[in-house]
């Protein structure tokens, strides 16, 4: 089920930990993913997105070498594109722009996180939330 | 002396008592004078003011003319049953003994009688609300026939004594109560202590106000208290709550940054109260405060270590867990991965010790690194040469990785390599380049290994490959480093260079 969601999607991993990327990386590519990177920097990470034409959903670590990773997430805002969160602090000192946003707190469930990632690309969770909080903004 | 010339004289004498009263703010030197009048009108030469003390049931000579040194502002006589002047008070009016030889009411004190006393008059001084304030005494050393006249004219004298020594005793009361508040407020320098009027322009800048927040009282009486918070908290209409909050509450919690004069910040702890008189109306607000911005700032700084400590931890958790995985795809069975994982984890906790024990901006140095790790290694002696200026100082976040990248390559050269074979030597030498290609400062390292037999070419490669996927994949990616791992014909030649922290030792002093 899981893998059969994430086959052939584009993932983009967001991950300054080289072993943590790693596995995420092999975690995907087992999964039928295609990933994105990893990249470790907030900076690859943007140039990535807006480089990219197709990406089907992301990974972010909110730390990457000291900064934090919110640009980032606001350019995936920007064109719809589903993400979660993976963070080494305490999951609730997110801003709470981000709410709608799937988080796993370090260490990560390898799991969790695939069926988390495949579930808001299947079901679009954030995105759809925002969308109808926007038409009903109208 | 005629008897109505008697009664102008003692009018006369009132008036000059009045006007001087008018002149002198000082009770002593008024009763002084008193006394020194009212024994003029008596025709005698002997008078004093009697003040009581109730806690000792006493009576202090506090003024008086006439008396020996000694007498006035020092005796005391008892207050007791057979006391003329207790029972004056009881009684609060006059009473006359024309000659004390034939009084058998009273015992007299000593003085009194070392004077050569024989008749005096005991009138009692009363103080608004009819309460007992001490005695009027007019003595002689004569028997005398005090008359319904001198009576009189000694009431109406007491009279005017009692309101003169309350307003006097009430004034002084103020000032000693006044100073003592002076004192406690000017004193109070860890504290900012604001009073501002009902409509919140400032009339009092006290205590620690000036030396906290900069604003000389000057400068500050008469603004509005809001210039000391922060603009953001103006903005958000801070002030104007707090002190809704005191006028329905009686005290609002004022715990917040608020703004020096320069515009530095500075954390105040404390509360603002509403100050209301008898009557219920608001007469403006009392704002208290202690500068608390040091503890704040650590309190900060806590906050900040803590989250990054729980950052490391986590990571570090995700880094032992991948690290096992690693380890387990390579392990050809269970001993094989609890040595090589137990190993990479002796490394790792060697790491975290060296981190555990700097201090703030503290940082571990490439040569402490290395020299740490082929210790632990049992790498030694003569056929390691360890060559490159000392305390090299790494970014904190570069120490793991880099650390286990040379694990990889020692626990390599240990098993198979430079440090197995026994004519084999490894040279590790590094260099500081001050400004690299990015203009920050980039440590090189060369790790070469030379007189070792390698396999012949094509033969299964050895050691895990884990060293070399460390050095050409995970510190490019974490660290930005420039790598290249070679197999040589002797041995092994791995390069690393990596950027470093910039704070050089000088800097840290």
């Amino acid at each position: 089920m899981v893998e059969r969601s994430l086959r052939r999607s584009r993932i983009l991993v967001a991950e300054d930990e080289y072993l943590l990327a790693d596995e995420l990386r092999m975690e995907l590519t087992d999964a039928g993913a295609v990933v994105l990177g990893p990249v470790g920097t907030v900076g690859r990470a943007a140039d990535l997105v807006q480089r990219e034409t197709r990406i089907d959903g992301a990974i972010l670590d909110v730390n990457l070498g000291g900064e934090m990773v919110y640009p980032v997430a606001d350019l995936l805002v920007g064109r719809d594109t589903p993400f979660v969160f993976t963070t080494g602090y305490d999951a609730s000192a997110i801003p709470s722009r981000y709410d709608h946003v799937p988080r796993y707190e370090k260490p990560v469930s390898m799991v969790e996180l695939m069926e988390a990632l495949a579930r808001i690309m299947n079901h679009g969770i954030g995105l759809q939330g925002r969308a109808s909080d926007r038409s009903s903004d109208r | 002396m005629s008897a109505q010339s008697k009664l102008f004289e003692r009018q006369r004498i009132l008036a000059a008592f009045g006007d001087f009263v008018l002149d002198h703010d000082d009770l002593d030197q008024i009763l002084a004078e008193g006394c020194r009048l009212i024994a003029a009108a008596l025709e005698t030469d002997l008078a004093k003011v009697i003040e009581i003390e109730r806690s000792t049931n006493t009576g202090f000579i506090r003024a008086g003319v006439g008396w020996k040194d000694g007498i006035v502002g020092h005796e005391r006589i008892g207050l007791n049953d057979r006391s003329s002047e207790a029972f004056a008070i009881r009684k609060t009016e006059p009473v006359i003994s024309n000659d004390i030889a034939h009084e058998s009411r009273f015992d007299f004190p000593r003085f009194l009688l070392d004077h050569g006393v024989v008749a005096l008059v005991n009138v009692p001084i009363l103080l608004p609300g009819r309460r007992p304030y001490g005695i009027l005494q007019v003595d002689a050393r004569e028997p005398r026939h005090f008359d319904k006249d001198d009576i009189e004219f000694l009431k109406t004298y007491a009279m005017v004594l009692g309101p003169v020594i309350d307003r006097l005793k009430t004034a002084a009361e103020l000032r000693s109560t006044d100073e003592r508040l002076r004192l406690i407020v000017d004193n109070a320098r860890a504290y900012v202590m604001v009073v501002s009027d009902a409509d919140d322009h400032i009339t009092d800048w006290l205590g620690g106000s000036e030396k906290i927040l900069g604003w000389s009282a000057s400068d500050a009486l008469g603004n509005p208290t809001d210039v000391i918070f922060t603009d953001e908290d103006r903005a958000n209409g801070v002030p104007e709550r707090e002190l809704s909050g005191a006028r329905k509450h009686g005290s609002a919690s004022n715990v917040r940054w608020h703004r020096r004069k320069d515009g530095s910040p500075v954390f105040l702890d404390g509360q603002t109260i509403a100050l209301r008189g008898r009557d219920g109306r608001l007469r403006g607000y009392f704002k208290i405060g202690q500068d608390v911005t040091e503890r704040k700032r650590a309190e900060e700084r806590q906050n900040v270590l803590v989250a990054e400590l729980q950052h490391r931890t986590r990571n570090l958790i995700g880094v032992v867990r991948s690290m096992a995985d690693k380890t387990a795809r390579t392990s050809t069975d269970l001993q094989d991965f609890r040595a090589r994982f137990r190993d990479r984890l002796d490394a790792l906790a060697r790491v975290q010790s060296l981190l555990s024990r700097l201090k703030d901006f503290d940082r571990v140095a490439f040569d402490d690194l290395i020299r740490s790790e082929l210790a632990a290694m049992g790498g030694s002696g003569d056929r390691i040469r360890l060559d490159g200026p000392a305390g090299v100082r790494l970014r904190s976040s570069t120490v793991q990785t880099l650390a286990m990248a040379l694990h990889e390559l020692a626990t390599n050269a240990i098993k198979y390599g430079a440090l197995r074979q026994p004519d084999a030597h490894l040279a590790i030498t590094w260099s500081l380049e001050p400004s690299g290609a990015d203009g920050k400062p980039w440590l090189h390292i060369d790790w070469q290994e030379t007189g070792v037999t390698m396999p012949p070419a094509g033969a299964a490669a050895v050691g895990t490959g884990q060293g070399r996927e460390l050095i050409e994949q995970a510190l490019p990616y974490q660290l930005g480093a420039r790598t290249t791992y070679t197999h040589g014909p002797d041995g092994v030649h791995c390069t690393i260079s990596v950027p470093v922290s910039e704070m050089t030792e000088a800097q840290h002093g």
